[in-house]
């Protein structure tokens, strides 16, 4: 007495998988797996690039950049297509997804390396313009 | 309807077992670990992941799915041994550079 039968186990399981797999969650939730895919490729591999730590930070960082990978990659794509109107948004999600999921923790490093380049780059302009300093 | 969802349920958590112990094993590996290894990892979670969330496109798993995941999480913690203390094993790294045997 008391005590759930297997049947409520059964139960449970089925309705919990009712409310996870429901027609409704899938519409919404659907498409986004190929950002979800693509960006836990890219991940991975910078999930093995970063230093060893806890279990539980490790699958927090890994949640985190497939999160940041949904936040941003369609507006990333969008951004790229209205440049190269050749490229569809559609075919570019996967890549750009991919990208940032191995970029993973390291976009301080990457924006770093942008401004400097961007740097040298006004400098060179600067020189060539025969500037004296 | 029922025995659906009871499949999907089995399926979504021994994938994410699979995709689990793929992160765990990721997160161990330090610089020199193979790149085929962290290829086969992240195949590992990847697939994972793809697998637990198919009914999420109106793929319902059965049986075959069932039987791969279990078979794909039977394989992982079979090699549990090899990746004891959260440390690669020898032959997922690189052979060290000559100078450092000196050391």
């Amino acid at each position: 007495m008391g005590q759930p039968s297997v049947t409520d186990i059964v139960g449970l399981f089925v309705f919990v998988a009712a409310l996870l797999f429901s027609r409704e969650v899938a519409q919404v939730v659907g498409p986004y797996m190929v950002i979800v895919a693509a960006a836990s490729i890219g991940a991975s591999f910078s999930l093995a690039r970063r230093e060893k730590d806890t279990r539980v930070r490790a699958v927090w960082f890994f949640v985190r950049v497939c999160g940041l990978a949904l936040l941003i990659t369609v507006s990333l794509a969008a951004i790229v297509a209205a440049y190269h109107p050749d490229l569809s948004e559609r075919a570019l999600v996967a890549p750009i997804a991919l990208l940032v999921g191995y970029i993973g923790d390291d976009w301080p490093r990457l924006l770093a390396k942008v401004v400097k380049a961007i740097m040298a780059g006004v400098d060179l302009l600067r020189t060539r313009g025969g500037g004296h300093g | 309807m029922a025995e659906h969802y009871l499949f999907a349920m089995a399926n979504f958590l021994l994938c994410l077992v699979v995709a689990f112990i793929g992160v765990c094993r990721l997160n161990a590996m330090q610089g020199g670990v193979l790149l085929r290894v962290q290829s086969e990892y992240a195949a590992y979670v990847t697939s994972g992941l793809i697998s637990a969330f198919q009914p999420w496109w109106g793929e319902w798993p059965r049986w075959g799915s069932i039987a791969i995941a279990a078979a794909l999480l039977i394989g992982l913690l079979s090699s549990g041994h090899a990746w004891k203390r959260d440390t690669p094993p020898e032959n997922a790294t690189g052979h060290a550079p000559l100078g450092d045997a000196h050391d």
